[in-house]
């Protein structure tokens, strides 16, 4: 038995998820420390909701194991008790109230702190008296999100969360988890809302095609070796996908932005044939890693 | 707390600005029901044939159909069936004998489809990517109207043909068949309508079922008694009696179930041109006061989930066996009076050595079917959560899968029982209500005899949802009708027993000269038990699928 006041509070090992012909996830090795905002990154079909789904022993892995703060995920009865779990499409009762779904799940989850969750409702401005099937989808949403904390688990899967949610109270939310990590939950928020992601994550993975392509935190992937250059043309500006090291271009007003993994010499000396009127170098956003590592080739 | 919505989106005409996508509209509405539209034409050609069939084999000469015409003519037995016209012919037997049942099964699919095309994909929110088409609400439902119409002008012909294949009177058959597709019309614009004002689905089909369970009574009065046949003018199920097809043939009376389908269809057509997408004309409060009762565990919520529908198949349970307990009277004077009718019901596997036993035996055994339905519906309702994701919220909070499902099954088990239990109470009230010589023992017993069939029909329910969840409800109830019938008119055609064995419903208890084995009732537990635990050990070890 694995000590579980020192485990992980995520960890996998080799996790694997075929459905038939398809390699939903590909050997993920994975831990994600206690305390921790960790972003699980990915364009839709990476393997982002299926690693939950496995978290959460919904679906049964084809290979390797997954533990819950040193708990095996197929326990079940154990692991649950230290997890809320929210996801972007949330199924609920129709004919339940907001009040009669929030106290089935209380009582199945159970220990719920009565005053958060009256907080938590009042924040995100949600009326539980009304039946799930009168709410938008929003609202629907925020009571899936009141639901998954308020008993203040220790880890919180959250699956693209905020969708449906306005600006404000997708703030709030930002605000409510940055809290949540303040009293030591950990959190893994699955999201391709790279802002939201950048916000509040301390530490991020990246999933391509069921494959973990980089964990790394925020800072060192910004220093990943990606370079942006906003390059201005007297002219129609030219394509570099061909050119080495230039892995995403993006037409931008009057020139292109390239981003380049590695040293740009041989887009320089292309840049030098070319009516360059200004070349600008900066650090890249998230987009622009995330980008990086789908790019060009993902696009064609 | 209700109101009324009024919206004012202008009237269009149907077919004037977008045909191309009203025909694309129509083929999409026949694609959500042309299963059940064709399992409903063969039900009726099926069950038609076997009227007609069974009617030349029990009575083949003019002496026994003499008998039938005096006998029919009972109140009893006229209250259910109708005034009796031609009856000794095998067409006007088989619509007088079989016409109220299959008029209900027509009236119930018809509602059950249309509420289910027209406000459960608004309650969905599927109905919006219809309408956000070039299409307008009006339209929608002008096309799901159009495919329903399709579905009972197969049903008029499907209700015609066997008749005419059988070689019975092809002018009887076209009335027939005409007034019963018509009839589903009725059926099918009364649920259109029903759909305009109430939401959300679950109470346009409980409304839709009522209005049409008070017809049906209009017309059980209006049998009862020659001076208020007057009646059968002001319900659809009675129009169908006024055709007298095979007799009379009057088929005038067709123009009274088409107007009332245009009427009702139109009316329903200019309600929903004032009202918004989603909404009803009468608006359920948006909040309500909260239950709190049966939350605190997954197990008591299943139970909580399931207690309307339970009401609702207890009710109907009830008030059908109370009925079966009525007729019990005068179905023992008919016995006694007609050998031949004896016969027949000999012929299909009932002990007629002591009448009344045998006709509460034969009612028990008729019952059992909604019993082994009431399973396989409870459990598909489980693979409804699940498909709908819903059962997701149980279990990413430690409900442990194998004990959920467990005591989940052992729930339907219970309340397959109570029905049993209330269903038996209501034939017992009956029979007293007539005064028919039946002792209680005699109903309990065949009664308790169906348990063992509940639980192989649960069991083999929970099989199919553990190892092949989307075929949960398609395979269990299609073997629990293929059963019953394979007893039924596997006695009646005189199929051999090696073949008939294979029906569990062959096992139930024949009062009084047959009684339930200890094999049969051993065999189909432990039947059942084994298949519910490779059925939860399978669920156990799945993943958990989507629709």
């Amino acid at each position: 038995m694995v000590d579980d006041r020192r485990a992980p509070a995520i960890r996998t090992e080799g996790l694997t998820k075929r459905f038939g012909d398809v390699l939903a996830l590909d050997s993920l090795d994975l831990a994600v420390e206690r305390g921790e905002v960790f972003g699980f990154l990915g364009p839709n079909g990476a393997g982002k909701t299926t690693t939950i789904r496995l978290l959460l022993h919904l679906i049964r892995p084809t290979a390797g194991r997954a533990w819950i703060m040193g708990i095996p995920a197929q326990d079940v009865g154990q692991a649950h008790r230290h997890v809320g779990y929210v996801s972007g499409d949330v199924a609920l009762w129709p004919q339940l109230t907001g009040i009669e779904a929030l106290r089935l799940l209380g009582n199945l989850s159970g220990q719920v702190n009565e005053s958060y969750r009256d907080e938590l409702l009042q924040r995100l401005d949600l009326d539980p008296s009304r039946r799930i099937r009168t709410l938008s989808k929003g609202n629907r949403q925020k009571v899936a999100l009141v639901a998954a904390l308020m008993h203040q688990p220790d880890v919180l899967l959250l699956d693209e969360p905020t969708a449906g949610l306005d600006p404000l109270k997708e703030a709030e939310f930002q605000q409510i988890v940055r809290e949540a990590a303040g009293r030591g939950q950990t959190i893994l928020l699955s999201s391709h809302i790279l802002d939201e992601v950048e916000d509040i994550c301390t530490r991020v993975a990246i999933l391509r095609t069921g494959r973990l392509v980089e964990v790394a935190t925020l800072d060192k992937l910004r220093h990943k070796g990606v370079t942006v250059f906003d390059v201005m043309f007297d002219g129609v500006a030219p394509s570099f996908a061909g050119v080495p090291g230039v892995v995403a271009e993006q037409p931008v007003d009057g020139g292109m932005r390239l981003s380049v993994v590695g040293p740009p010499k041989a887009l320089l000396s292309e840049l030098g044939r070319q009516a360059v009127l200004s070349l600008r170098s900066r650090e890249p956003d998230l987009e622009e890693v995330f980008l990086s590592y789908y790019g060009v080739a993902d696009r064609r | 707390m209700t109101e009324v919505i009024q919206t004012s989106a202008p009237p269009s005409s149907i077919a004037a600005t977008a045909p191309v996508s009203y025909r694309a509209r129509v083929r999409w509405s026949w694609r959500l029901m042309r299963r059940g539209a064709m399992l409903s034409w063969l039900t009726v050609a099926i069950y038609m044939s076997v009227e007609v069939l069974a009617f030349r084999s029990a009575y083949p000469d003019t002496a026994s159909r003499q008998r039938l015409i005096e006998l029919s003519a009972s109140t009893s037995v006229r209250m259910l069936e109708g005034v009796p016209g031609a009856v000794d012919t095998a067409g006007g037997f088989a619509v007088w004998d079989g016409g109220w049942m299959l008029m209900m099964i027509v009236a119930a699919w018809a509602l059950l489809t249309v509420a289910r095309l027209t406000r459960g994909e608004e309650d969905s929110g599927r109905a919006e990517l219809v309408l956000s088409r070039p299409m307008t609400g009006r339209q929608a439902l002008a096309a799901n109207l159009s495919a329903m119409a399709l579905a009972m002008t197969g049903l008029a012909l499907a209700g015609a043909v066997p008749f005419i294949v059988l070689g019975e009177p092809v002018a009887g058959a076209l009335v027939w068949g005409a007034g019963l597709g018509a009839f589903g019309a009725v059926a099918t614009a009364l649920g259109a309508l029903v759909a305009q004002v109430f939401e959300p689905r679950r109470r346009v089909v409980s409304v839709g079922l009522g209005l049409a369970a008070a017809a049906f009574l209009l017309r059980v009065v209006a049998n009862s008694a020659d001076n208020r046949l007057w009646l059968l003018a002001v319900t659809p199920f009675g129009w169908l009696d006024r055709l007298r097809a095979f007799s009379e043939d009057r088929w005038w009376w067709l123009a009274a179930p088409l107007a009332a389908a245009l009427s009702l269809g139109g009316l329903a057509e200019l309600l929903c041109a004032r009202r918004d997408a989603g909404a009803a004309l009468l608006r359920s409060s948006a909040t309500h006061r909260s239950r709190l009762h049966l939350l605190g565990s997954a197990t008591a919520f299943g139970w909580r989930l399931a207690s309307g529908a339970l009401l609702g198949w207890a009710l109907t349970l009830t008030v059908s066996s109370l009925v079966f307990g009525l007729m019990a009277g005068a179905v023992i004077d008919f016995i006694n009076q007609d050998a031949t009718y004896r016969r027949m019901l000999e012929s299909m596997g009932m002990d007629m050595s002591v009448p009344v036993v045998g006709f509460v035996s034969y009612v028990t055994v008729f019952m059992a079917l909604p019993f082994a339905a009431f399973v396989c519906w409870r459990v598909g309702a489980t693979r409804q959560e699940e498909a709908a994701g819903r059962l997701d919220n149980l279990l990413v909070r430690g409900v442990v899968r194998w004990r959920w499902l467990t005591v989940t099954t052992v729930h339907a088990v219970v309340a397959a029982t109570m029905l049993v239990a209330v269903t038996g109470v209501g034939l017992w009230a009956g029979a007293r209500l007539v005064d028919a010589p039946v002792t209680g023992s005699q109903i309990v017993e065949p009664m308790a005899g169906t348990l063992p069939l509940i639980a192989l029909f649960t069991g083999i329910s929970v099989l199919v949802f553990g190892v092949a969840p989307r075929l949960t409800v398609a395979v269990p109830v299609t073997l629990a009708v293929l059963g019953y019938l394979l007893d039924t008119f596997g006695s009646l055609f005189k199929w051999p027993d090696a073949v008939l064995t294979l029906s569990p419903f062959r096992h139930l208890a024949r009062l009084p000269g047959q009684p339930m084995t200890a094999a049969a009732v051993t065999v189909m537990t432990a039947a059942g038990v084994l298949a519910a635990t490779v059925g939860i050990v399978a669920f156990a070890r799945r993943d958990l699928r989507g629709a």
